[in-house]
């Protein structure tokens, strides 16, 4: 680049900086979403041709998708998918911003330990013992039920990521509404949380999509009833069933929600998570 | 002269379907109204095409409330242990296979003695005709261990068989294989490649993957006069797959697979090597008998019209058809076991299976397969699926109560075989691990005795009907 | 989590401004001074109780013989369970592969991660659509994309091979189904999932650096690379090793993907130990010798996030 600019005309080695720029980011971004781009493009591909991978053009069609829909229960997993992951992380953020607070401004180290200790359990291990608690609870097969299992992986994320935030305010905002009378309680409210929006959306996003992602809880905790869009999608890779075109279907449908969401705040995400220092 | 068989057949399920309406009316359907059962099943063609679509029917009829959840087998299987484990009363019936789990949850007291209830006959309607309008094939897969009782209700028919394509067979002037020989001719000679050497077409594909391979390789096992287990005069029951004649089973599968499959044989699942047939990248595919119904649906196949289903061929210790069958049970811990079995009972009529198998699940009452309302999707499937369910034996696994790590083992060899394939190691490695399945044997085994299938009590399919198959081949396409 | 109360001087310990104290007040001032403890009181109370019985019945499963497929009581035998797992070579085997599939996907997204996250750091046309576009591999489920990948590594159709023969190279790489490629197609799998989410953590770093550093090395002539080593790296150290923890727990629990794509195979190059775990406790029924592995698994998590936690203490003023 500085070469260029040595022996070009100065407009001229800017613009071919700037082509340059773009090919890279193509190169490196490419890769990335491609993935995407043949989940779709492949959901809408006869089975057949799925030994043909060179074929790129081909009369698609949306045989899988009829398929997926009335074949299976996904779209109705994946309304309880939306369901859980939404009140588990919501859920998940309230108390994660309170006990982040604390940790930040109490200097609580213990209790931030123990909270990502209990990130820390393998689950798996768990399984029955949970179901066991679950079905003394009568909590089986359940929206309550499913919702609470997931904040183990909400909360503790929500505790992790929100301490750094609140650590970015400045305290000298908090002293000066102290020192004019407000409580520690309105000080929460009036200054932390708004200064924390942008945090608060970006981690609730990336709770929701950690919840989204859950396969084991849902699947031994959950049931017909509520069972989420994971334990569908799972069975398109099942020994007996489904094809592959149904395979890519599936995982295309389970993809559009969040895509969509994350569409909708996507400008609070990016903000949030790279303004905010999400580490420290 | 089979002919005249079938119409004597379809009269009598004629004759008992009338003997039915009558006693329908005497039987009480509606005794447990109002009661809520739950099944755990596969998710699977037949629960597709057979169970769900009937429920509602059996609500209306009943009054009972069915909820039935389908899951992938792995998933299914582990949903279902925690709740028996538990033993926990939400669970009502449930689907198993069971040369699978059978043994396994049959020993830990997980399954309901069925029998009762189908001596009842205020449970049982009275042309109800168990086992006797059952398929030889399917009726031997329901007992696993010695003195067990009747503890499953078996109704998928299912079988490994050799689905081929006819129209290549007939243009390349290759004899349809009756014979283990006459199958490695034919795959080698349908193994075509272009001018530049890549392969147009394989000659052969089979299951290659992991533990899964033992459901498809069972038949070439037995076929070679080899079988997974054998007895010690003393009783004890030992690994036989080192023996002489399962190496030459290991070899010969593995060969095939190597030299005229595709690689991606060895991490296809098996509904992966069912694409691969539909799309007309092999000449023949060794696999269960329901696929047909994909390989003739134009959406989702190339070869519709030109595929004809063989047994697999016989080899020098004769021809057992695998007929891997799946079941129903009750849970012993189940607060509605009645009117679990009800369900049970309703869904394996004959109606109902009939149902079943003009949506392409094949059932194990005989009476169904030989129905006017029913017709094969093609006349060699007709033949072969019906051989397979009359002779067939419960061989897809290496049965034990530690069934998974048994099929690890056995998915060890035969990837060894495929792999390398050398008689030296294949032998090594089918030493190995016979010594790893004695071991789990006397580790789980306390106090549990399996019986066969050993060689010796199930007889091979005669001659005579392994070629009946290739006769039926229409070959006009 | 009392003794951290708050200390004459610090921010909490501020005299309130207000002398009368009524009723209204009076709580208010409870409520102040009690705040960490009912702050807390939702998150604990949720987490403990979600957490505490299934680790006490698991502790207590270890120090049995619980097999799933007897019909025989279960017998309460100490610490053979803990003992006896260590003469299970799968499992020894389970330990490395942890190993190798954690710091090979750790390391890979990190490096991946840190250029990437520099080159968005820059300012360029279109920037903020490629990065928001780059995130995208962070939404997507585990189990729906392994099914994509799976199609792609497909020995005889899928892309990867396809791609290669049409550059030539004919030999078809067995990705999923090779022994000694299976965990580095899982470890490309990781990577693209989580290199996004690496450069988000990364970036949010760099973008908090100050500039005076930067500037001051290169009046000194400081090469790209020192500064990368000299400037960059420890500035970021604190970031690096919080996105290093949380990504290494993923990595070290990773399930689903290796239970869709390859199920541990093939011959067990690819089982974890969360993975022999689940081989354990569901599909052979050794539930006593699986809660054995489960603890032994959470202390091996433990103990890695313990030292990784040792190079961020002191990055942390408390």
């Amino acid at each position: 680049m500085v070469v260029l600019r040595q022996y070009l005309p100065r407009p001229l080695a800017k613009s071919i900086e700037a082509l340059f720029t773009q090919v890279v980011m193509v190169l490196v971004v490419g890769p990335f979403v491609f993935i995407f781009f043949y989940m779709v493009w492949s959901s809408v591909k006869p089975d057949y041709l799925f030994y043909e991978p060179g074929t790129w053009i081909f009369e698609p069609t949306l045989y899988h998708y009829q398929n997926v829909i009335g074949g299976s229960d996904l779209i109705g997993n994946i309304r309880n998918s939306l369901i859980v992951s939404s009140a588990a992380s919501l859920i998940g953020v309230i108390c994660g911003i309170m006990t982040a607070y604390t940790i930040a401004r109490y200097k609580l180290r213990k209790l931030a330990m123990a909270i990502l200790v209990t990130r820390m359990i393998p689950y798996i291990t768990a399984l029955i013992p949970l179901w066991m608690m679950y079905n003394w609870l009568n909590l089986l097969n359940t929206y309550t039920g499913l919702i609470l299992s997931h904040l183990v992986i909400t909360i503790p994320f929500g505790v992790w990521i929100l301490i750094a935030y609140i650590e970015d305010i400045p305290q000298d905002l908090e002293d000066a509404a102290l020192i004019d009378g407000a409580s520690r309680t309105q000080v929460f409210w009036k200054i932390v949380l708004p200064l924390c929006r942008p945090g608060i959306i970006a981690t609730t996003i990336l709770c929701f999509i950690f919840s989204w992602n859950n396969f084991q809880l849902a699947l031994i905790l959950g049931g017909i009833d509520v069972n989420t869009a994971p334990v569908s999608v799972f069975k398109f890779a099942g020994a007996e069933t489904g094809s592959m075109g149904a395979m890519m279907a599936g995982a295309t449908l389970v993809t559009i929600p969040v895509f969509v969401i994350v569409m909708f705040v996507q400008k609070h995400l990016a903000a949030g998570l790279t303004a905010g220092g999400i580490s420290k | 002269m089979r002919y005249a068989t079938r119409i004597g057949v379809s009269t009598l399920a004629i004759s008992a379907f009338v003997a039915s309406a009558a006693a329908a009316q005497e039987f009480n359907w509606r005794q447990f109204e109002g009661e809520e059962i739950y099944g755990l099943v596969f998710a699977a063609p037949y629960t597709d095409s057979w169970m769900k679509p009937q429920v509602e029917e059996f609500e209306e009829l009943t009054g009972i409330t069915v909820q039935i959840e389908a899951m992938v087998d792995t998933q299914m299987r582990k949903k279902q242990d925690i709740i028996l484990a538990g033993q926990d009363s939400s669970l009502d019936f449930y689907t198993l296979q069971m040369d699978n789990r059978g043994g396994a949850l049959t020993s830990a007291g997980y399954l309901e003695d069925l029998q009762p209830y189908l001596d009842d006959p205020t449970l049982t309607p009275a042309d109800y005709n168990y086992p006797e309008d059952w398929a030889g094939g399917c009726l031997n897969t329901v007992k696993v261990i010695k003195g067990q009782s009747l503890n499953n209700l078996v109704f998928s028919a299912q079988a490994q068989l050799l689905h081929i394509r006819k129209d290549l067979f007939e243009e390349h002037g290759v004899k349809i294989p009756a014979t283990m020989e006459e199958l490695e001719a034919a795959a080698k000679a349908l193994t075509i490649k272009d001018a530049d050497g890549n392969v147009e077409m394989y000659g052969f594909l089979s299951r290659g993957w992991g533990r899964l391979t033992t459901a498809s390789f069972a038949t070439y096992l037995f076929n070679h006069g080899a079988s997974w287990f054998r007895f010690e005069e003393d009783g004890t029951r030992v690994a036989n797959i080192d023996s002489p004649e399962a190496i030459d089973a290991f070899e010969f599968y593995g060969r095939m697979i190597r030299d005229y499959g595709p690689a991606a044989a060895l991490n296809n699942r098996p509904e992966a090597n069912a694409a691969m047939f539909a799309a007309g990248k092999t000449a023949m595919l060794s696999a269960l008998n329901y696929y047909i119904y994909q390989f003739e649906d134009p959406n989702r196949s190339r070869v519709a019209g030109k595929v004809a289903t063989i047994l697999v061929p016989s080899g020098p210790g004769g021809s057992f058809p695998n007929t891997p069958t799946t079941s129903l049970a009750i849970s012993p811990f189940s607060k509605h076991k009645k009117a679990a079995w009800l369900f049970i009972a309703w869904i394996t009529q004959k109606e109902q299976m009939l149902y079943g198998m003009k949506n392409g699940a094949p059932m194990c009452r005989k009476s169904v397969w030989t129905d006017p309302e029913y017709t094969p999707p093609t006349p060699s499937w007709g033949e072969s699926a019906q051989i397979a369910i009359d002779y067939g034996i419960a061989i897809a696994k290496p049965q034990a109560i530690a069934i998974s790590e048994m099929r690890d083992a056995v998915g060890e060899v035969v990837n060894v075989a495929i792999r390398d394939g050398s008689r030296a190691a294949i032998e090594a490695e089918a030493k190995k691990q016979a010594a790893v399945m004695n071991q789990l044997i006397a580790q789980t085994e306390k106090g549990v005795d399996f019986q066969g299938p050993f060689r010796g009590d199930r007889v091979s399919v005669p001659p005579e009907k392994q070629v009946l198959p290739i006769e039926a081949i229409d070959m006009s396409h | 989590m009392r003794e951290a109360a708050p200390k004459a001087g610090t921010l909490s310990g501020l005299p309130r401004a207000g002398g009368d104290v009524g009723p209204r007040e009076r709580v208010v001032n409870w409520i102040d001074r009690n705040l960490p403890i009912i702050f807390n009181v939702p998150t604990v109370l949720l987490l403990a109780g979600l957490v505490a019985f299934p680790v006490l019945l698991v502790l207590y499963t270890s120090m049995t013989d619980w097999f799933l497929y007897t019909p025989e009581k279960r017998q309460f035998v100490g610490f053979a369970n803990y003992v006896a797992v260590w003469s299970d070579p799968r499992w020894l085997h389970a330990i490395w592969h942890t190993v190798y599939l954690t710091v090979g996907s750790v390391f890979f997204q990190f490096v991946l991660g840190l250029g990437i996250a520099m080159l968005f750091n820059r300012q360029f046309r279109g920037r903020t659509f490629y990065r928001s576009v780059f995130l995208l591999p962070m939404i997507a489920m585990s189990t729906a994309i392994s099914l994509v990948w799976i199609i792609m590594f497909n020995n005889s159709f899928g892309l990867l091979n396809f791609w290669l023969a049409s550059l030539g190279v004919e030999d078809h790489i067995a990705w999923l189904s090779d022994e000694h490629m299976a965990m580095p197609s899982l470890i490309l799998v990781q990577v693209w999932h989580w290199t996004p989410f690496m450069t988000l953590l990364l970036l949010a770093g760099l973008q908090s650096l100050p500039s005076e550093p930067f500037e001051a090395a290169k009046l000194d002539g400081a090469s790209p690379w020192q500064m990368l080593v000299n400037v960059t790296l420890p500035l970021l150290k604190g970031h690096i090793i919080v996105a290093l923890i949380l990504r290494s727990i993923f990595a070290i629990k990773e399930f689903d993907t290796i239970l869709t794509m390859t199920e541990g195979g093939p011959n067990w190059a690819t089982e974890t130990m969360n993975m022999n775990i689940y081989f354990n406790a569901f599909d052979y029924g050794y539930t006593a010798q699986a809660a054995a592995k489960g603890v032994l698994f959470f202390l091996f998590i433990l103990a890695i996030q313990v030292a990784l936690l040792r190079f961020r203490e002191r990055q942390w003023s408390y």
